[in-house]
């Protein structure tokens, strides 16, 4: 298993799109960090998995907004919210003890604020209903309303990114999001 | 020429597939011919007039109207013309003020149906969240479980965990001198049966790789020469890659397997879906004790439909798990392959899982 050779930028875009690609990339690089700083801290290499998920989700959301500027490497600010997300969950499991951080001299990270981090709400079968419409749909419809709606995204980013024009992403976005209203309506 | 354009424009204003030739030729058309528009326009109202057509002419009446009339802007905004989609998406996200926030405002409290569609909105969001999380954890999942393959979460950490080094807690606890030696024995007891176990475990696994495996026997070599012979005086390319693959599997046969190693894979390297070059690659680095690189080959190839030596790779690839300490993974083929009747292995997996 070889970490393969791609560049930050390259890194930035297909993480945006969300390939394959991007997340062995993060795994190779940062995944062993993360471990090793949970390992240290009360936790499992389970833990590690579930928060490096949960940490990777930020990452898309945090590098989707226009204002994010790649100031440091991915990898850091990856490992950064992976160790606030631990921290929130060894806060909340202590109850109000504190909790004593041993970090490592080896692991460099950037400070991000806590509402970085979304609080997971709780999930009603009315949007469950929706998600699992919306699993039906088609790839591209699929796509647009991720990074539009989810993502955030700006139109023209998503016509570079889906190699149509913005006028298109536009149309085909409004098409699609009826499409879902349609469906999902209660009436 | 005309009509095919109608019907591109049919699509783009609904949002089916186009390529991008088509959109743009669309586009262009768009903001050169304003005239053809007011027909297609017109045309359009005649024909189905749906409020979602509404939003083709949304988008060029927009682009339009904010290159040519900024007046007639600020009209439509008194309207409410711009309250669509994205201004929900504005409201939702606390980006719309002024003027705007103040007509969103005063519709969602005259306009009830408007409140419900923004409360659907709103669900809508929600819904699409959970979607875009699930599938990308999906994603994750799978590039996880690949990596798993690869044993990338059970490689020992290189990097030492301060837990496992940090001493224990002091504590102060008197002990009786028997209780002491009880403990004492005891211990030892568990390292020594702990160690025995351990020893016993390793040594079985291996032993049945030391028992039952033998390198592979030569079953290329008969065909290349057959498949070589009955070749004229064409195909130079073919011809070629057999006698490569010839003196491959020369060097195999010479149990150099090194030199097979290396000749396999530059030869693999022009021919990479020769799937036989590579089972046979993956026995010289079993020779070579290369057991991770093996697995990786052999793992393929046990996985290949179709693939003529599917059972014999199935067979090694158990085998060199054994070899490995992954007896887990081991025991899960070696049932496989002892319950398939057609594999020559049958009876040897049998044995093994019998012990």
């Amino acid at each position: 298993m070889t970490v393969q050779n791609i560049s930050q930028e390259e890194l930035l875009i297909e993480l945006r799109k969300g390939t394959s690609k991007s997340y062995k990339e993060l795994y190779l690089t940062t995944f062993r960090q993360v471990e090793h700083f949970i390992r240290n801290n009360n936790g499992q290499q389970e833990d590690a998995k579930d928060v490096f998920q949960d940490a990777i989700i930020g990452l898309i959301k945090m590098i989707s907004k226009p204002e994010f500027e790649l100031n440091a490497k991915l990898s850091t600010v990856l490992f950064s919210i992976c160790r606030n997300i631990w921290l929130k969950k060894l806060r909340s499991r202590k109850q109000g003890k504190t909790v004593n951080v041993i970090d490592n001299d080896e692991h460099t990270f950037v400070v991000i604020a806590e509402d970085e981090i979304e609080e997971k709400n709780a999930i009603e079968d009315k949007h469950q209903m929706i998600a699992d419409k919306l699993n039906e749909m088609s790839e591209v419809c699929q796509q647009v309303i991720r990074y539009f709606y989810y993502q955030k995204l700006p139109h023209q980013q998503i016509a570079e990114m889906m190699g149509y024009t913005t006028g298109y992403v536009r149309v085909r976005l409004h098409r699609c999001i009826e499409k879902l209203r349609k469906t999902t309506s209660n009436k | 020429m005309e009509n095919n354009f109608d019907e591109i424009l049919h699509k783009y204003l609904w949002g089916e597939d186009l390529s991008l030739e088509e959109i743009q030729l669309v586009e262009s058309q768009l903001t050169t011919h304003p005239d053809a528009l007011q027909a297609v326009a017109s045309k359009l109202s005649t024909v189905a007039i749906t409020p979602d057509i509404s939003i083709g002419i949304d988008h060029w009446a927009t682009t339009r109207i904010k290159k040519e009339i900024s007046t007639t802007e600020n009209d439509l905004y008194q309207k409410g013309f711009f309250i669509n989609n994205t201004t929900i998406d504005q409201y939702l996200s606390g980006e719309l003020d002024g003027e705007l926030l103040e007509i969103f405002d005063k519709r969602l409290q005259r306009d009830e149906s408007f409140a419900k569609e923004v409360e659907h909105h709103t669900d809508l969001l929600k819904g699409i969240a959970i979607f875009s999380e699930r599938s990308i954890k999906d994603d994750l999942d799978q590039v996880q479980s690949e990596l798993e393959r690869d044993k990338f979460f059970t490689k020992p950490s290189n990097v030492r965990t301060t837990t496992d080094t940090s001493p224990p807690e002091a504590k102060v606890v008197q002990f009786s001198f028997r209780k002491v030696l009880a403990y004492a024995a005891t211990v030892l007891l568990l390292v020594s049966a702990g160690f025995w176990f351990f020893y016993q475990n390793s040594t079985t696994s291996q032993d049945h790789f030391a028992s039952h495996y033998y390198p592979y026997q030569d079953v290329l070599t008969e065909d290349i020469l057959d498949e070589l012979s009955s070749f004229g005086f064409g195909e130079v390319s073919e011809k070629d890659k057999l006698k490569e693959l010839n003196s491959c599997m020369v060097l195999y046969n010479k149990k150099s397997f090194q030199l097979a190693n290396s000749a396999f894979e530059k030869y693999l390297k022009k021919y990479p879906n020769d799937l036989e070059a590579k089972f046979y690659q993956s026995l010289s680095l079993i020779e070579l004790e290369k057991y991770n690189q093996a697995i990786d080959q052999l793992y393929i190839l046990h996985k290949t439909e179709g693939f003529k030596f599917k059972k014999e790779a199935t067979w090694y690839l158990a085998l060199v798990y054994l070899k490995n300490q992954q007896t887990e993974l081991a025991n899960q083929l070696l049932k496989i392959i002892a319950s398939d009747k057609d594999s020559p292995f049958q009876i040897n997996s049998q044995k093994i899982l019998n012990k």
